[in-house]
């Protein structure tokens, strides 16, 4: 009987068989990581918008206040988005006659809505909101970022369940002070963890975790 | 591929197209059914509020309990020394493989999103969660895992001695090189035997209480419940039985025609037939026990809503279910106390095919009946199975057909090595082939014996000459030719114990830490951390743990995986696998002179003498 | 063979996994959520003319529109007396703005309208209210300084008025700034007026001599660094509303901090509509 594979065939067969054994958590690492990758979640990818409005020139340049455009977030689920009217208040006698906001101007004239692309765009089957977040001290660059140094507005980080629950579980370490929520660059003086554990027990932030709490 | 496996008469070569042919279009009807399942989501089954668990459960519980048959024959019986186990203890395993896969089929797909079927395994995801262990279809997840797998290393393991028989008498080029890698390098020595004997009996010891925990866990999906029908502590013993009784039941079912076409007569007899009759029977009264117990508790605990969902089952619109499971499982069995319905094959037949419908029944009672009316009247409901849940039971039915057909048409389906040798080997190999390279230092030298008392012989008388580095090939396990041989004793035990620690310990840790540390969620009011919740999963990781401690002694104590090996090399090697018994004296042993060595061999009763290429 | 599909329409789900599919977007509409099924494609519905939302009559003439109640005076057709001509000219010239606040005002009510101020006003009218903001230092027409003697007659009525209506370049707010924040921003405003004219009975000691300067804005130009210069404009203007400094030596007049001036205007208390002015006392 001639030998039907050659020695080199053990060798093979083994590292194929350790190879089938590994795949099982190979693939759950691949899924897990690529899940949360940026490639799926599109973090840190700015939207192609039908205006390159630029945080970096409105909020870093003039000083506008979050509110000043986004004025529903004290109060309200969502921050809302300016009408066109808020944009024209300027626009009418500023760059009013530039091209690229020509959408604005549309929009303004036939009275629609500028049909922005969400950037932060959370499923439908979380409920979030906004006013109970900043009212509890946590600030704006937290989620969204330094906007005031982004030219095209992206979102940095992506929102997984995994990121939502790591403030949920130690809001200590994201809380800031309710009245500087809505700064750019406040960086707390001194200890951040004590500031954090005496801002948790000031504002009385639980660890809300239920499935329900956030899936409704 | 190998025509040896099964010789089949022209007639029933006739009959297994046939079959596949309906087998086949069945796959497609499958395949079909699912595609529109993927594409069109889970509305297309008759499932709605109040019943939300239909034909897929009942068709998950349905093929696990068959499986369980396979595991009674194949390992209880083995413990219990059962030596009419034999005969169809590979069509058995066989069967189990191939109804978990169609069981594992159903709850993945009643999850909606199969695809995210990976959602239920604990690893650290992007949703930073993990898996519920106080819940019992986690258990399942767990059950059915392990399951599966020490079901499949279990049939393999005892099928590999069968592969290298499959691999020494292929035909064709390929076959031979297809085999030689199904066979992982199995070469029937003397220490691969001891090692496989010890396995197949520790995986014995393995899989009994596995398939007792499967079926409970399985029953847990509704016994933890608080449906009326379903809370009761008799289910996992009530379970149990019912999965072996609709598996033997099935087996009879695959077994007659098998050995009515196949002309297993001889191999399968009417006493093999009488003896699954009667554990048929023994477990059709256990599960007649387990209705009565249901009945008992439901009248004598005095809950309404118990006692309510037992009478809807025998008066209300599924009457007619109810009524036809009493007959089919009840009834029915009865005529298996007379020899004349035990040891008549196709009487056999009648009987265990209305068992085998039945246990559907069962299953279909006890999910959807219990369902469609419970405790809120305002939400009462019937349920309507569409066309797709039909086209999906039957597509299941199809593709465990198909599959078993295959395997038994290519794989085979007694184990050979039980066999008495009478055919012909296969033309012998080309000399050329095996031509020694000049120069190259020779393996050793292999005496061919004719029988394996002159191999024990012979070992005997070489250990008493001074030899030292022996090996020893037979077909068949050889009494008494491990100790001879002096080799050390294989030890599996301690590996799987110590796999099994980790498996237990493992899975303690990961649940307690994720369900109790990282992420405690409190359902159903049941604390964290309830270690009585943790059961399930730790025994079936400490399971799977000691399979895996066993498959890496096994590998460590047999060096298998290796399809090459010098002694392949022997000129009639093949018959190894037959009837020949093979004595190697290697190089390597310090006692080693060409000369005297073959000269010592053909002193010791060698047919021939041939040296072994390096 | 199960195992294998699975792999690979888990491979198929995560290449998808991009377009988001499955419940990630529901068939339910978000706030703000394009929808076809209108016209203008808005799933935030504008309120349909001719109708009153929940709570929002806004009968109180005072409290929303920032004019006073007009007394219940009888008009005459045909006028007989100078005075009887004034009254029904005056009528006919509607309700006149409000010199009142429609509740007390609280120190409460002073930071609201700071805060509210710097969101929707500082831009133009900059920190202190000289009109220097940002957005006129990138060419917007300037708004006249609060500091000017017309706006510091003016009555309360007439800012909240404004801010409610708008004026000249100045769009309305009245979809932004809810009218109790507006009455909170008009009392910041006095607070800011006060702040940069006072007239104070005891000067502090180290008011250096020189007159403070009046803001001018350079004119636009390409900037080099803008948030440098925005954080050097807003120094300056919070600078100029946390000091003591001269505006007029000869009137004695001063502009003094801020915060100051909240106490005094606190202190002297700003003026309440009479038919809250009784229970200010107890708030």
């Amino acid at each position: 009987m001639p030998q039907i594979l050659p020695p080199s065939a053990n060798l093979a067969v083994r590292l194929a068989l350790v190879g089938a054994l590994g795949a099982g958590p190979a693939l759950l690492w691949l899924f897990s990581s690529l899940g949360g990758s940026s490639w799926v979640t599109r973090a840190g990818e700015a939207p192609v918008q039908p205006v390159p409005f630029s945080h970096k020139l409105h909020v870093g340049g003039l000083g506008l206040d979050c509110r000043h455009c986004h004025w529903w977030v004290e109060t309200g689920a969502v921050a809302g988005m300016p009408s066109a009217k808020t944009c024209m208040h300027c626009h009418a006698q500023v760059f009013s006659d530039a091209a690229p906001l020509e959408p604005v101007r549309s929009a303004f004239d036939g009275d629609r809505s500028i049909e922005w692309v969400r950037v932060a765009d959370l499923p439908d089957f979380v409920s979030f909101d906004h006013s109970i977040h900043v009212r509890k001290g946590f600030a704006c660059v937290t989620c969204h970022g330094r906007v005031d140094l982004m030219p095209l507005t992206e979102q940095p980080v992506a929102m997984t369940m995994r990121w939502c629950l790591d403030c949920h579980r130690n809001p200590e370490r994201y809380a800031w002070p309710v009245e500087q929520v809505f700064r750019m660059d406040w960086q707390p003086e001194g200890d951040p963890v004590a500031l954090g554990r005496r801002l948790v027990r000031e504002y009385g932030l639980r660890r809300p975790t239920d499935c329900s709490f956030c899936h409704r | 591929m190998a025509k040896g496996a099964l010789a089949m008469p022209d007639a029933a070569r006739r009959y297994w197209w046939a079959a596949f042919g309906i087998a086949s279009v069945l796959v497609l009807v499958l395949a079909g059914s699912l595609a529109v399942l993927l594409w069109r989501g889970l509305g297309i089954w008759g499932i709605n509020a109040p019943v939300g668990w239909g034909f897929a459960i009942i068709n998950f519980v349905w093929w696990i309990g068959i499986a369980h048959a396979g595991t009674l024959i194949s390992a209880i019986l083995l413990l219990l020394r059962q030596n009419w186990r034999s005969g169809v203890h590979r069509l058995a395993e066989t069967m189990t493989v191939v109804a978990i896969g169609c069981a594992a089929l159903f709850p993945l797909l009643h999850m909606g999103r199969p695809w995210l079927f990976f959602w239920l395994l604990p690893y650290p995801n992007s949703m930073g969660t993990w898996p519920q262990f106080h819940s019992p279809l986690v258990w399942d997840f767990f059950a059915i895992l392990t399951y599966g797998f020490v079901s499949l290393l279990f049939w393999y393991l005892s099928l590999l001695p069968d592969l290298a028989v499959l691999r020494d008498q292929a035909r064709s080029r390929r076959g031979r090189i297809a085999w030689c890698l199904a066979a992982l390098g199995w070469r029937g020595s003397a220490r691969q035997w001891e090692t496989h004997r010890m396995a197949c009996w520790l995986l014995a010891g393995l899989a009994t209480p596995l398939v007792v925990s499967v079926h409970s866990v399985v029953s847990f999906d509704f016994a933890v419940s608080l449906v009326p029908g379903w809370h009761s502590t008799i289910f996992p013993p009530y379970f149990v039985a019912g999965a072996i009784f609709s598996g033997l039941a099935l087996l009879i079912v695959l077994v007659v025609p098998l050995r009515a076409l196949v002309g297993l007569g001889e191999r399968i007899t009417e006493s093999h037939l009488d003896a699954m009759a009667k554990v048929l029977l023994a477990a059709g009264l256990v599960v007649t026990y387990g209705y009565a117990a249901e009945l008992f508790f439901a009248g004598y605990g005095g809950s309404p809503y118990e006692r309510y969902a037992l009478a809807n089952r025998l008066s209300g619109p599924y009457a007619p279910a109810g009524w036809a499971l009493v007959a089919l499982n009840v009834v029915a069995i009865q005529a298996l106390w007379f020899g004349a319905a035990r040891r008549r094959p196709w009487r056999l037949f009648t009987v265990a095919l209305a068992v085998s419908a039945g246990m559907w029944l069962e299953r279909f009672l006890i999910v959807v009946v219990s369902l469609h009316r419970d405790y809120l009247p305002a939400a009462w409901g019937i349920y309507r199975p569409t066309f797709w849940d039909w086209a999906t039971l039957a597509g299941a039915a199809g593709w465990f057909a198909w599959l078993m057909l295959l395997l038994v048409r290519f794989l085979p389906v007694m184990p050979v090595a039980a066999a008495s040798p009478q055919r012909e080997p296969a033309a012998g190999s080309d000399d050329t082939a095996r031509a020694v390279h000049p120069g190259t230092r020779p393996y050793g030298l292999a005496g061919v014996f004719t029988t394996a008392g002159q191999l024990v012989e012979a070992v005997r008388r070489a250990r008493v000459e001074g030899y030292r580095r022996l090996d020893a090939f037979s077909p068949a396990p050889v009494e008494g030719l491990p100790a001879v041989l002096g080799a050390p004793r294989v030890r599996l035990s301690p590996a799987m114990f110590a796999g099994g620690l980790a498996g237990a310990f493992g899975g303690l840790l990961l649940q307690f830490w994720s369900n109790v540390i990282d992420l405690p969620l409190a359902v159903g009011g049941k604390a964290a951390a309830s270690w009585q919740a943790f059961v399930p999963v730790t025994f079936e990781c400490a399971v799977l743990g000691a399979a895996l401690g066993a498959l890496a002694a096994m590998a460590a104590a047999t060096g298998l995986p290796e399809p090459h090996h010098p002694v392949f090399a022997i000129p009639g090697f093949e018959r190894a696998s037959r009837d020949r018994f093979f004595l190697l004296i290697e190089t390597a042993d310090e006692r080693f002179d060409s000369l005297r060595t073959r000269d010592f061999l053909e002193r010791s009763g060698a047919q021939e003498v041939h040296e072994v290429p390096g | 063979m199960k195992f294998r599909a699975s792999v690979v329409a888990c491979a198929l789900a995560l290449l998808a996994g991009g377009c988001r599919r499955e419940m990630y977007d529901q068939p339910r509409l978000e706030p703000m959520e394009r929808f076809e099924f209108f016209a203008d494609r808005r799933s935030l519905r504008p309120q349909p003319p001719g109708t009153v939302a929940r709570g929002r009559l806004l009968e109180d003439r005072h409290l929303y529109t920032g004019y006073s109640e007009q007394a219940k005076q009888p008009v005459e057709l045909f006028p007989t007396s100078e005075e009887a001509l004034e009254r029904t000219l005056a009528r006919l010239a509607g309700p006149p703005l409000a010199e009142s606040f429609p509740f007390a005002i609280t120190r409460r009510h002073f930071a609201r309208g700071r805060e509210r101020f710097e969101i929707f006003c500082a831009p133009c009218h900059g920190l202190a209210g000289y009109g220097d903001g940002m957005v006129v230092r990138r060419g917007f027409r300037r708004p006249p300084s609060y500091h000017i003697e017309r706006l510091r007659q003016a009555p309360v009525g007439h800012f909240f008025d404004v801010i409610s209506r708008g004026i000249g370049a100045m769009d309305d707010f009245a979809d932004r700034i809810p009218p109790e924040d507006r009455w909170a921003i008009v009392a910041w405003l006095r607070a800011l007026q006060l702040s940069q004219w006072a007239r104070l009975p005891e000067i502090p000691a180290g008011i250096p001599p020189a007159r403070a300067p009046t803001p001018e804005i350079p004119p636009v130009r390409l900037q080099r660094d803008p948030p440098a210069e925005l954080a050097q404009v807003q120094a300056e203007q919070r600078a100029r509303l946390g000091s003591y400094g001269w505006i007029d030596p000869e009137k004695k007049i001063l502009h003094i901090p801020v915060e100051r001036a909240v106490e005094l205007l606190l202190e002297a208390g700003l003026p309440v509509r009479a038919s809250v002015a009784g229970k200010a006392g107890e708030r």
